[in-house]
């Protein structure tokens, strides 16, 4: 804020904060890193029990129902099911990424991803388990608990199966989108569309919310900083990640936009008070579809609802 | 018997110095280390932290992920600490006190990212749409309110007191009051309606920054580190005290272990020194055993002589007592030997004479106490004294005894047992050489008298016994070396064993 003090004009005074801010040669989004290492054995168990139903007390579903990790890692669904039947109240988000972003859940009401497993599993609505009698169901698993033997040097127990659940998320990252090349020094990567789409993005103001590896998940905003977005509750949010936004439709907390061009229109119109014109919005989406990555080398893909 | 208490010591030591090098081992000093370096690590994110807080309130930080990594960071550090301070009760409070800080900070961060990023935008918007709208023509009338406007807000940046933020209030309405040029009219709300966000942000920007930074982390991480450090100060002078100690009964081991060869090589030159002397001894009885009557004589005292090199003396000398007392005598230096010793030396045997052993040994004769003994050997100038002895039926009957040894005050004790077979060997010499003359005596007045008979049957004489007895008187004088008279009791009682 000094600059205003050399008594340049007025505007100047203002602007040098914001490109100066986020432009240049420094990009304020990160490429994704690749995985960290681990045990390979952990994923396996991990992966085992993302996907088995004996942890949920219908013994019908699992993490996997529904975060599909063969395709987006959510589900195409604006709500999935709560055990009773009835809807869940916000939609489901994916689990790619998760792990770089700074809180869990549209709230942010997880500080980790075992903290946020460990609430799911127990959760009425979503898994419904009594943890200590899934661990006894496990445990008469030779299969498993000779994995959990391999892992921990020890019998499957609450923290151990929530660790594993940890360790497999923070393995469930998409590196390589094109996006992320062009960071890299791919300048072909992008097409001139695609980059006007990011300076667009970058120039509005988007970028001050959305911004990081996770292009978001580290800040909390309101969804309505001037004009309501979706519905009200919660009005406080974990600004989601925008990584491979193309194929998670619907959107918002509240699934009520069903494409990327509504979600895109209405988040200028709510968080940045313009009306984006359809050029705009059109080369923000080209931008955004930049974004989608490859989980295990296949490219993440919408799901179906 | 020494060496055996050696052996105690060196026992003992060893254990001494296993303990202690236990107790010396500054157990926990990598543990002080890496405490004290996470310590730094909290202040170190903390700072960059803050840094990294202030870079974005100048717009000039990349994203907001390196605050939530120092988030994490934080709390690792902390938790780190918290495992390793469980045993230092006034630490464990301090790291409470810090946890609970970095909690705050952890939250004042939060809200400050959420509205610093509306604040970063919003200004950018602010700055766009003021100098937009004072390029546009149709918009210049409105240019002084602008102005204004914008002054105001430059103002808040600064100031954000109630007063900045009521003038800049003002100045967003007194423009909502002036109808626009159609043209701008978009401009001019979002203008507006930016401008309202930055004048209730700026303040609450502000707000937060001043109650983190009020945050007392670093002078409690400080704390932290005074406290962790003194008690690694401690336990290091513990440690050292007892390295210390460590090195001290290094030093006594040592000495022990010094000690204890040098017992073992004396022992080793004694076996050694008594081997030689009990070659000697068997030597010297062989000799005797080997010897015809009229050498033992020679051979005594080639043996005192042997004996007395052995036992490091001047002088040796071997007594036989009774009636028929002799003395043999062996010097070094062939001295005259004082007036009446070794006389007394039986005498004074028999003063000193203890049941058992049969030895005697008086290292130092000046320290007797004073009396008849002490002065007959101060008269005799012998300082060290050593004899063994056989038992006869009234007192002492063979003496074999050393004095004027070259170390005066070392007297052997084991190689004095020893010396009795050299006693025991001597006096059957010396018994056998008796008997073998009585032998030859009786013999020859056999003979004589076999001759005196044959004389006699054919002279017949009377005085011839007289000269028989006178004979025999003479050869004895001539084989003692002493003048003193013969006494036959005596060598009777010797022909029998002891
Ligand atoms: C019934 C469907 C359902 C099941 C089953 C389910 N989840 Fe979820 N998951 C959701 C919904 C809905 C949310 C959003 C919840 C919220 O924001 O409060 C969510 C959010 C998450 C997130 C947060 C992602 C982010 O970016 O914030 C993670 C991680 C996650 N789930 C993991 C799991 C794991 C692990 C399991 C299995 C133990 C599981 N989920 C089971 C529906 C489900
Ligand atoms: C003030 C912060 C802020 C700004 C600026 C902002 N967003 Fe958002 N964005 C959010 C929040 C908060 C949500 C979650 C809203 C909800 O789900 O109710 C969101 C959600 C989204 C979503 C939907 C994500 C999903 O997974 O459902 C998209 C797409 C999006 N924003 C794009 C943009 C674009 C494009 C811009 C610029 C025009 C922009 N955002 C500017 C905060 C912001």
């Amino acid at each position: 804020m000094a600059v205003f003090v050399c008594g340049r004009g007025l505007a100047e005074a203002f602007v040098p904060d914001f490109p100066s801010q986020l432009s240049s040669d420094v990009e304020p989004i990160t490429p994704i890193p690749s995985a960290p290492p681990v045990n390979p054995a952990k994923l396996e168990l991990g992966y085992r029990l993302f996907e088995d139903p004996r942890l949920s007390a219908s013994g019908t579903r699992s993490c996997l129902s529904c975060h599909d990790t063969r395709t987006n890692g959510a589900s195409g669904r604006r709500f999935d099911t709560a055990l009773d039947g009835s809807l869940l109240a916000l939609n489901t988000n994916t689990v790619f990424n998760a792990a770089l972003s700074f809180r869990q859940n549209w709230e942010g009401d997880a500080r980790t991803l075992e903290a946020q497993a460990e609430a799911a599993l127990q959760s009425p609505r979503f898994m419904g388990a009594d943890l200590n009698s899934v661990v006894q169901t496990l445990s008469k698993d030779p299969d498993l608990v000779r994995l959990f033997q391999q892992v921990y040097d020890g019998a499957p127990d609450r923290s151990r199966l929530v660790d594993a659940i940890g360790a497999y998320e923070r393995s469930l990252l998409t590196p390589g989108c094109r996006f992320d090349a062009w960071l890299g020094g791919d300048r072909a990567a992008l097409s001139s569309e695609e980059l006007d789409g990011y300076q667009t993005f970058k120039s509005l103001g988007c970028i001050s919310c959305h911004q990081g590896v996770n292009v978001g998940g580290n800040l909390f905003e309101r969804n309505d900083v001037f004009h309501p977005l979706a519905a009200q509750q919660p009005a406080v949010l974990r600004v989601p990640s925008l990584r491979n936004i193309a194929t998670t439709p619907p959107y918002f907390h509240d699934g009520s936009a069903a494409t990327l061009d509504d979600a895109v229109r209405r988040m200028g119109a709510a968080q940045l008070n313009v009306d984006l014109s359809v050029h705009q919005i059109t080369v923000i989406v080209a931008f955004l579809k930049t974004l989608t990555g490859s989980y295990e080398g296949h490219p993440v893909k919408g799901s179906t609802p | 018997m020494k060496t055996c208490h050696t052996l105690v010591a060196l026992v003992v030591v060893l254990g001494l110095l296993l303990w202690l090098s236990i107790r010396a081992i500054d157990t926990d000093s990598s543990g002080f280390d890496r405490r004290l370096a996470e310590i730094d690590r909290v202040a170190m994110i903390n700072n960059a932290q803050r840094r990294d807080v202030l870079s974005a309130r100048v717009g000039l930080l990349r994203d907001y992920d390196s605050l939530a990594r120092q988030r994490d960071g934080l709390e690792g550090a902390i938790a780190i600490l918290r495992q390793g301070q469980k045993n230092l009760s006034s630490a464990t409070a301090t790291i409470d006190g810090i946890s609970v800080l970095i909690k705050q900070q952890e939250a004042l961060v939060e809200r400050f990212s959420s509205d610093n990023a509306l604040l970063q935008n919003s200004f950018a918007y602010f700055g766009l749409f003021t100098s937009r709208l004072g390029a546009s023509e149709e918009g210049q009338r409105n240019v002084p309110a602008f102005s204004a406007l914008a002054a105001a807000m430059l103002h808040l940046t600064l100031d954000t007191s109630k007063d900045a933020a009521q003038d800049v209030a003002t100045r967003l309405d007194e423009l909502a009051t002036q109808a626009p040029a159609p043209s701008d009219a978009r401009s001019v709300k979002a203008l507006i309606a930016h401008g309202w966000l930055l004048q209730k942000l700026l303040p609450e920007v502000n707000g937060t920054l001043k109650s983190l930074f009020a945050l007392p982390i670093n002078s409690e991480v400080m704390h932290l580190r005074e406290i962790v450090k003194a008690s690694q100060n401690t336990t290091r002078a513990t440690a050292t005290t007892f390295r210390i100690l460590l090195s001290i009964t290094s030093l006594l081991l040592l000495a022990i272990l010094v000690r204890l060869g040098h017992q073992l090589h004396a022992r080793t030159l004694m076996l050694q020194r008594r081997a030689a002397l009990e070659h000697k001894l068997a030597e010297i009885s062989t000799r005797f055993i080997n010897s015809r009557p009229d050498d033992v004589g020679r051979l005594i005292e080639q043996a005192l002589g042997e004996l007395a090199i052995e036992m490091n003396a001047n002088r040796a000398y071997l007594i036989l007592a009774g009636a028929s007392r002799q003395i043999y005598v062996w010097s070094e230096d062939g001295a005259a030997r004082p007036l009446g010793w070794p006389y007394q030396a039986l005498a004074l045997a028999m003063q000193f004479r203890q049941a058992g052993e049969n030895i005697i040994r008086i290292t130092r004769t000046d320290r007797l106490p004073p009396g008849d003994e002490a002065e007959a050997f101060l008269s005799a100038g012998v300082r060290s004294w050593a004899c063994v002895y056989r038992n006869g039926t009234d007192g002492i009957s063979c003496l074999l005894s050393f004095d004027k040894f070259k170390t005066p005050g070392r007297v052997p004790t084991r190689d004095l047992g020893l010396l009795r077979m050299a006693l025991d060997a001597m006096a059957t010499a010396l018994e056998r050489r008796n008997l073998e003359l009585e032998r030859t005596r009786l013999e020859t007045r056999l003979q004589q008298a076999h001759r005196l008979e044959t004389v006699g049957a054919l002279t017949s004489g009377r005085d011839s016994w007289l000269r028989r007895d006178g004979g025999v008187d003479v050869r004895v004088r001539k084989t003692e070396r002493d003048p003193a008279p013969a006494n036959p009791t005596c060598r009777r009682k010797r022909a029998r064993p002891d």
